[in-house]
């Protein structure tokens, strides 16, 4: 990449020359004084230099493994700036191909990972019909493209870029149902925790233009849960949290009634599901996740935690709020990311004995973001989920373990954040699922019991004879910690 | 590491070594997130690559790596590095902490702000149109930037002659102490045109105080 410095008058004089062509060509909203990315220059450039190629009669030679390449993002450009002849770069691309549309794809998803926010609306338009061409023509890699893209839908975001991203997503899986259950199936459990997260958001208020796609949103999930079952059971856990933020939806409140109360209607030839606790007892992956979070916003977490020293956070903190938590709304958000900061940022030993900003400080910087006592709890049932069913043979150390540190840290400054936490999680245990309460004494105890012994905390004696929490509590913790031994 | 970010939108840095006979960099990865040159190594070629998958799959520290002259971007200086002078030849990148309010002087906007990078701190002052361009958080490149006093005070900018752009936002390590308009310079004994640090009048901005991060 020129970050368009050394020559940076001359480079900047020759765009104005060419100002006209040049401001066609962008792909993205460019801010005033900001340098082209590498991806969208490494276009242009392919694009310019083969612009006379790119209309037929075309030429028949095999082009070298380079000129391939160069080829393949010159189409890529054309296809996302000249709408009217999108279909004429395909069918170039069509005689071209010999990878399987692998490079092309490969492109695609480069653009999504790294520009998608910032690509003009005329250009997203495009890449999203490229991309649904290269579904149809099962092209090598692109349920990739389509993950990605699923994490550029933003939870809490009610404008009309997003809800029209959402509404071209869905239809493109109502389109093309059979086609990607045969070759992609995974990408229904990802469509699934995509569309039933950003439900609990659309049930959550009332606009008149979000019914439609409401509407579209819980079709497709009803369809994949009660035809499919046996592809998102393996979601895991994951999977009843968000059901139940949905349970005010009367067809998601059958489903969960049935999982519960009658397992065997999602019974399919060679898959029988017998009882819920199958799934509590499912660690869901981490790329679930990260499925919710933007990659930018991946980028920024990531680097908040394995570069910035703890005491020193503060501006790069105020400056992720500014950019993702700026409205009222986005506060519900914050479940999403610290359900990725506990399953899927997993710190090396270095960072961790180390004076980077622990999961546990920015986690507890994420509670004091959070308004309203719905949104709360639902943070901490985030921060509290994999306790529950906790069995240290499918479960992780690294999902319990900021819970454990954040209560912990904050007896000596911040008591009543160990004290709401603490309470909030002998509740869960008490009320979670008293059906199931059992399991859930065992999988808190011997949560608690494995952090000791891996000795994330030499003993729960801080907790435990803290004078400053109330004394209710600490029975109750010693209760819970011995009574999964007992049990 | 490498992986922990996922690619390309990593950046590497580098610290380069020129090989002018053969025209090419060799490169030397000493790390891919947090910079640290040896001092031995006083020029500073810092700069975001893209680089396919495979070739950032295999780089690790201290490999070794060359590509072609002009793919890397110029000479850049960190600011615990620069000195008061009459002369626009300050190549560096900051990130932008915080901005003052934008005041007009005669026909002109101006705004006074705190950049930093991973080795100091500055006041920066934006003029015109560029008051406006930036955010903070903002990562800022500025190519033949002067780093002189007006109206008393010591500011970088960028002048009549120099270059901002917006590469990034976000990633980038900074310190806000020394700051480098807080130190108090005088002529060089040695050399007319110089100047040396006489004494710190203050450790951090005096006009952006630092905030204190509370956990």
């Amino acid at each position: 990449m020129d970050l368009g410095k050394g020559k940076g008058k001359g480079a900047i004089g020759s765009r104005s020359r060419l100002g006209f062509v040049w401001m066609a060509l962008r792909l993205t909203v460019a801010a005033a004084l900001e340098a082209e990315s590498a991806i969208e220059a490494s276009l242009r450039e392919a694009f310019e230099s083969l612009q006379p190629s790119l209309r037929p009669p075309f030429s028949l030679a095999i082009p070298s493994p380079d000129q391939y390449a160069l080829l393949n993002r010159a189409i890529l450009h054309a296809v996302l700036t000249e709408p009217h002849f999108a279909v004429t770069h395909f069918k170039h691309l069509h005689a071209l191909v010999t990878d399987g549309y692998a490079s092309f794809v490969h492109l695609i998803l480069n653009l999504v990972l790294l520009l998608f926010p910032k690509l003009l609306p005329s250009v997203k338009t495009q890449l999203l019909w490229a991309t649904h061409q290269t579904v149809r023509l099962s092209a090598i890699g692109y349920d990739a493209v389509l993950f990605s893209l699923f994490r550029h839908i933003s939870a809490a975001d009610y404008t009309e870029p997003n809800l029209s991203l959402c509404f071209q997503l869905v239809t493109l899986f109502f389109e093309q149902f059979h086609r990607l259950l045969e070759d992609a199936p995974h990408l229904f459990s990802f469509a699934l925790y995509t569309f039933l997260r950003v439900l609990a958001d659309h049930s959550r208020v009332t606009l008149q233009q979000l019914e439609p796609l409401k509407r579209l949103e819980i079709h497709l999930c009803v369809k994949i849960l009660r035809e499919h079952f046996h592809l998102c059971f393996k979601i895991g856990r994951d999977i009843i949290r968000l059901l139940q933020d949905l349970i005010h939806v009367p067809e998601f409140k059958a489903i969960l009634q049935d999982i519960v109360y009658n397992p065997s209607a999602f019974n399919v030839v060679g898959f029988k599901f017998n009882d819920v606790s199958q799934i509590f007892s499912t660690r869901t992956s981490s790329r679930y996740s990260l499925l919710r979070i933007s990659p930018e916003m991946e980028t920024q977490l990531r680097f908040l935690l394995t570069n910035i020293k703890l005491g020193h956070q503060k501006r790069h903190q105020l400056w992720f709020a500014n950019k993702f938590l700026n409205e009222p709304d986005k506060e519900f958000l914050i479940v999403d990311i610290v359900r990725f900061i506990c399953c899927a940022h997993h710190p090396p030993n270095e960072i961790i004995q180390s004076d980077i900003v622990p999961r546990w400080a920015l986690i507890g910087w994420l509670l004091t973001c959070c308004r309203r006592n719905h949104a709360m709890a639902n943070v901490k049932l985030a921060l509290f989920y994999d306790w529950l069913f906790f069995d240290e043979r499918v479960d992780n150390l690294m999902n319990i373990e900021p819970a454990l540190l954040l209560m912990v840290h904050s007896v000596p400054k911040y008591v009543e954040i160990t004290h709401a936490l603490l309470e909030f999680l002998l509740h869960l245990v008490d009320n979670y699922d008293v059906e199931r309460k059992t399991i859930i004494v065992k999988g808190v105890s011997s949560a608690f019991q494995l952090l000791v012994r891996k000795g994330v905390v030499p003993s729960l004696d801080i907790l435990t004879s803290c004078s400053a929490l109330n004394p209710g509590l600490r029975e109750g913790l010693k209760r819970l910690v011995s009574g999964g031994t007992a049990g | 590491m490498v992986s922990n970010f996922g690619w390309p939108r990593l950046s590497v840095f580098i610290s380069c070594l020129l090989h002018l006979k053969l025209r090419l960099l060799s490169i030397v990865v000493v790390s891919c997130d947090n910079i640290w040159f040896p001092k031995s190594v006083n020029i500073r070629r810092n700069h975001s690559l893209t680089w396919e998958e495979p070739v950032v799959s295999r780089l690790g520290q201290g490999d070794v790596a060359v590509v072609a002259e002009g793919t890397i971007g110029e000479i850049m200086v960190l600011l615990k590095d620069i000195i008061p002078a009459a002369q626009n030849n300050i190549d560096t990148k900051f990130i932008l902490l915080e901005k003052g309010k934008t005041t007009v002087e005669g026909q002109n906007k101006i705004c006074m702000a705190l950049v930093a990078d991973e080795t100091a701190a500055v006041h920066f002052q934006f003029w015109g149109d560029e008051c406006n361009a930036f955010n903070s958080g903002d990562i800022i490149s500025l190519t033949n930037g002067i780093f002189s006093y007006q109206h008393g005070n010591l500011l970088l900018r960028a002048g009549k002659r120099g270059n901002l752009a917006k590469v990034g936002e976000f990633t980038m390590v900074f310190v806000e102490t020394p700051n480098m308009s807080e130190i108090h310079w005088i002529p060089d004994p040695n050399n007319s045109k110089s100047y040396i640090k006489e004494y710190v009048i203050s450790p951090v901005s005096r006009i952006f105080p630092s905030p204190v991060s509370d956990m």
